[in-house]
């Protein structure tokens, strides 16, 4: 287990090397120049040298990526190219907001879906089975920033119940949970489901009626045990896809985490901010992908022992 | 004890449905049961499954035909003005009232913009699996064929692309390229040809061992034409299956996209971008939000089922759930 | 047609003669299966009895109902069966007529059963140790110290080494024997007064089968067991049991004590079975067969069952249903036309 977990923590740095490239020159090489949203057309050229020399634009590229990086890893990314604050800053604060939609979305999702998925397959064919898979079907079906716009319209504009955009007070982050966790809400369900209606069907279950116990234990700690494979699999997936769906939802949102601050400096041409966010993004891709992989293996006893 | 017979030469009455000893006739209670069995749902599963296919080939159908349509539309110069002319004493019409599917709020016909829209939407996601699938289909055969270290780097590749947030990397590439479809098209393509490749990569490992590729492989043949001829051919129904999932994620990434601001640029119809402009007047004027929303959610609908169905007959190890 | 005897007035007799009390009796048991279109009558009118310390062979081929009569007893049925007839005595208690609740307080503690496949019998996401102690934390209330500390005496009891050390690993780190082992201490560990075992060496190496079966016979005299040993094997029943009951297409067509069953069969499916065991020491030209066929459960004859197939066939047998007969204070038939047996 331990090998297996630094080989990956190993590979895991190599991939992040390889994106940070990718990421960094792809920014650069973009059409477009930042100098051109900073300054006056009018004495344009003088100021987009001098401009240039202020922010180091001018070196070669592999220099100035190597210098970012090394900043980059001293924890200091530099100033944002529009408003000069420090980007260290606006992550932080940034991070904090995604962590919390994140979060939250995370706990609806498997506190509606675990329940809901285990119940189904339990009452297998029953109307309750068939509403369950009905949601899940809407949930999937449904773009997300469609469900967005839905809910904004019927319970924040029509109803006031929540507000429309912002990010003040806890009111402000349940509509965007809802919308992020929609769709994981709706493949855990019908994952769940599945899973336990193939452990139902083992034998074990029938040893475990045996042995006289109730019926509620059998179900909840022993079926759900054994069928938590492919739901951390799966999590694993649905961590990364979740984090691309963060970008629309706090966008529609203005919830100002990091995927709000992504899809702006990419809009506004804000070199420093959108290399630094892309490379962390992924950063967390790759470690979502890597605590997955540690996450399956363990759930497994026979992958965690080495069976006979 | 004699010969037994090698037959029963016999005839025996049969009782079908009779039971052989009368049941009582006082009404007993149902023992409850201990674990659960198959039930009448578990068996028609195979059938509903092939209804399945038939509903979401079906509606894809529908939306294809749409989308030629619409595609006539978007490339013939002299007929962008469907979809173009604004009416500004004719704005906001409802559906019904004069015009087929109503007006939005510059006057445009909704029916005209939700049929380039569709095209759009569908063309992309054919566009981006044409190519994502081709290039999968190489690298994930080349990399399950010859293993070794092509097989080790193309695998790093994958395991690096495959799982990747399809708008992280739109994102990402809108701020390389400039914001607009080709970004968009070109970003997913970047994330999906993983996901053909995984699995391409995993069937040949096993196709690899089956015994006419040990024949042409002694007979001589060379690797390009046994993965061409022989492999590529046995693995398209599941590749049918994953186009048809992948179109769906792509009509839905795209619309994204193109919502916040970041897809397909005017004057190119999309349908996220018509539910964008919507916004403003949903209270009043809904359908110019709900048409295409609808249209993208049917769209995806199609595409799933469709993927489901033909995921139960060609393979069903491919479950998503 | 004879009358049947009821089971109730039924005492088991060893093969002494002594007669012991009965522990369990299956009342004319009939257990259905509702399939889409069709009743399958898979256990048809049984009757049986064990005794207190009786180790009961039920044998006969697969698909016979043995299985499902002892699931019937422990009412872990499918959710298409049901038992529509008969009683089940236990205790002065009929357990057909039980709640869900009051049944499931005897699984696992009054009576307990173990199953044929002890490689996928067992949660594979728990240890052994706690396995067993959640049996007695079902019916008991007590510490889980104590609780682990009699599943770990368990299962040094059945045999398996460094019992406390081994509590503690999962199932998939033990043989196929070892598992058996502890599938009989799961069943065992609340001293229950009966115990239904299904084909539970089937699965296993001629060597350990021994073993195992051995491991029951002592237990039998060590905690005064009674066992429904059910298999299809005769050596088996030869080499433990008591007594026999011989199944065929869900009934019971032949009930006695090994010695009687085994020296002097009536029934012809019996003998049939017999004849089939090959020498060990003699050769022979071709094994014995017996031919046909089991009829299908949705299509039983009204007549005999295994008319079809029996060489002392008469017009009877295949018009009329014999009913179980008591014909020696230790045998019970069913048959119209029984011959002695000559091997």
């Amino acid at each position: 287990m331990l090998t297996f977990i630094v080989h990956r923590a190993i590979y895991s740095v190599f991939l992040l090397f390889i994106a940070s490239v990718v990421i960094f020159y792809g920014l650069r090489v973009a059409p477009g120049e930042v100098t051109d949203i900073l300054t006056n057309p009018a004495n344009r050229s003088f100021m987009v040298a001098n401009l240039e020399e202020k922010l180091g634009l001018n070196k070669p590229l592999p220099l100035q990526y190597f210098i970012f990086m090394g900043n980059f890893l001293k924890g200091d990314p530099g100033l944002s190219l529009i408003n000069g604050e420090p980007i260290m800053t606006m992550l932080g604060r940034a991070t904090g907001y995604t962590l919390k939609l994140g979060l939250l979305a995370a706990i609806l999702t498997y506190a509606i879906a675990i329940p809901l998925g285990v119940i189904a397959a339990w009452k297998r064919n029953t109307v309750f089975d068939y509403g369950a898979s009905l949601l899940a079907v809407l949930g999937m079906g449904v773009p997300n920033f469609l469900l967005a716009i839905i809910l904004i319209q019927e319970f924040a504009v029509k109803r006031h119940w929540f507000p429309v955009a912002g990010y003040d007070s806890w009111k402000h982050i349940i509509l965007p949970a809802i919308v992020l966790s929609a769709e994981a809400i709706a493949i855990n369900l019908r994952v769940v489901r599945a899973s336990v209606l193939e452990e139902l069907n083992r034998d074990y279950v029938r040893t475990l009626y045996a042995k006289g116990l109730q019926e509620r234990k059998i179900l909840w700690i022993h079926v759900l045990r054994n069928s938590l494979p492919p739901i951390i699999a799966l999590a694993g997936v649905m961590l990364r896809t979740l984090l691309g769906y963060t970008l629309i939802v706090e966008t529609i949102f203005r919830w100002p985490g990091l995927g709000y601050q992504l899809v702006n400096s990419v809009l506004k041409r804000d070199y420093t901010v959108a290399q630094t966010l892309a490379i962390l993004l992924t950063l967390a891709v790759i470690f979502f992908n890597l605590l997955a992989d540690i996450g399956q293996q363990w759930a497994d006893p026979r992958v965690r022992q080495g069976s006979k | 004890m004699g010969r037994s017979a090698r037959s029963p030469g016999v005839e025996i009455a049969m009782a079908s449905t009779n039971p052989t000893l009368p049941i009582s006739t006082v009404p007993i209670e149902e023992i409850p049961s201990g674990a659960p069995g198959r039930t009448f749902g578990d068996r028609m599963a195979p059938l509903v499954a092939n209804k399945l296919a038939l509903f979401g080939g079906v509606l894809t159908l529908g939306f294809f035909v749409v989308a030629v349509l619409g595609a006539v539309v978007l490339l013939r110069g002299d007929l962008h003005y469907l979809y173009l002319d604004q009416n500004l004493r004719g704005t906001l019409k409802h559906p019904g009232d004069g015009s087929l599917l109503g007006t939005d709020n510059l006057g445009r016909s909704m029916f005209w913009r939700l049929i380039a829209g569709t095209a759009v939407s569908l063309w992309a996601g054919i566009a981006v699996t044409a190519i994502s699938m081709t290039i999968g289909l190489i690298l994930g055969s080349v990399a399950g064929y010859t293993r070794g270290w092509t097989d080790r780097i193309i695998s790093a590749l994958i395991d690096l692309t495959w799982g990747f947030p399809l708008i992280l990397v739109a994102v990402i590439f809108v701020g390389m390229l400039e914001p607009g479809l080709t970004a968009v098209i070109v970003a997913i393509s970047v994330v999906n040809w993983a996901g053909y490749a995984r699995i391409v990569r995993a069937q040949v490992l096993t196709l690899k061992e089956r015994a006419f590729i040990e024949a042409a492989r002694s007979l001589g043949v060379p690797t390009w034409k046994i993965i061409l001829v022989h492999l590529v051919p046995n693995m398209l129904g599941t590749m049918l299956v994953m186009a048809s999932y992948y179109i769906a994620v792509t009509v839905i990434a795209e619309a994204g996209m193109s919502f916040i601001g970041l897809g397909a640029q005017p004057p190119t119809p999309s349908l996220g971008q018509m539910v964008s402009e919507g916004r403003k007047f949903l209270s009043k004027d809904p359908w110019i939000v709900a048409l295409p929303g609808v249209m993208i959610a049917l769209l995806v609908l199609a595409l799933n089922t469709l993927g489901d169905g033909l995921r139960d007959i060609f393979d069903p190890r491919l479950r998503r759930w | 047609m004879v009358a049947t005897t009821p089971a109730n007035n039924y005492h088991a007799r060893t093969a002494t003669g002594e007669s012991r009390e009965p522990l369990l009796t299956l009342d004319h048991v009939t257990t259905v299966i509702h399939a889409r279109k069709r009743t399958l009558r898979a256990v048809e009118d049984v009757s049986l009895s064990i005794g207190k310390g009786e180790i009961l062979g039920v044998v006969g081929e697969s698909g016979c109902g043995k299985s499902m009569t002892a699931l019937t007893i422990m009412r872990l049925l499918p959710q298409s069966a049901v038992a529509a007839q008969g009683s089940i005595m236990f205790d002065d208690r009929d357990l057909l007529k039980l709640s869900g609740n009051e049944m499931r307080k005897i699984r696992g503690n009054q009576i307990s059963m173990v199953f044929q496949e002890p490689m996928t019998a067992l949660d594979p996401a728990f240890t052994v140790g706690s396995q067993i102690a959640e049996v007695v934390h079902a019916h008991e209330t007590v510490s889980n110290d104590e609780a682990m500390q009699r599943a770990v005496r368990m299962l040094d009891r059945l045999g398996i080494p460094n019992a406390d050390r081994r509590a503690n690993d999962y199932p998939h780190q033990f043989s196929g024997g070892m598992r058996q082992r502890v599938m009989l201490a799961l069943a065992l560990v609340m001293n229950p007064k009966l115990l239904l075992a299904d084909e539970p060496t089937t699965a296993l190496d001629v060597t350990i089968q021994a073993q195992i079966l051995e491991l029951i016979a002592e237990l039998r005299k060590e905690l005064g067991l009674s066992v429904m040993l059910i298999t299809h094997n005769l050596g088996v029943v030869h080499e433990i049991a008591d007594r026999v009951a011989v199944m065929y297409a869900g009934e019971v067509v032949e009930t006695g004590t090994v010695a009687e069953i085994f020296s002097n069969p009536r029934h012809p499916y019996t003998q049939g079975l017999l004849r089939s065991m090959p020498y060990l020491i003699k050769r022979q030209p071709t094994l014995h067969v017996i031919p046909g066929r089991v009829p299908e459960l949705w299509a039983m004859p009204n007549a005999c069952r295994f008319a079809a197939r029996c060489p002392n066939r008469t017009e009877q047998c295949i018009k009329d249903h014999p009913a179980l007969e008591r014909i020696e204070i230790n045998h019970e038939l069913r048959c119209f036309n029984p011959t002695s047996f000559v091997r």
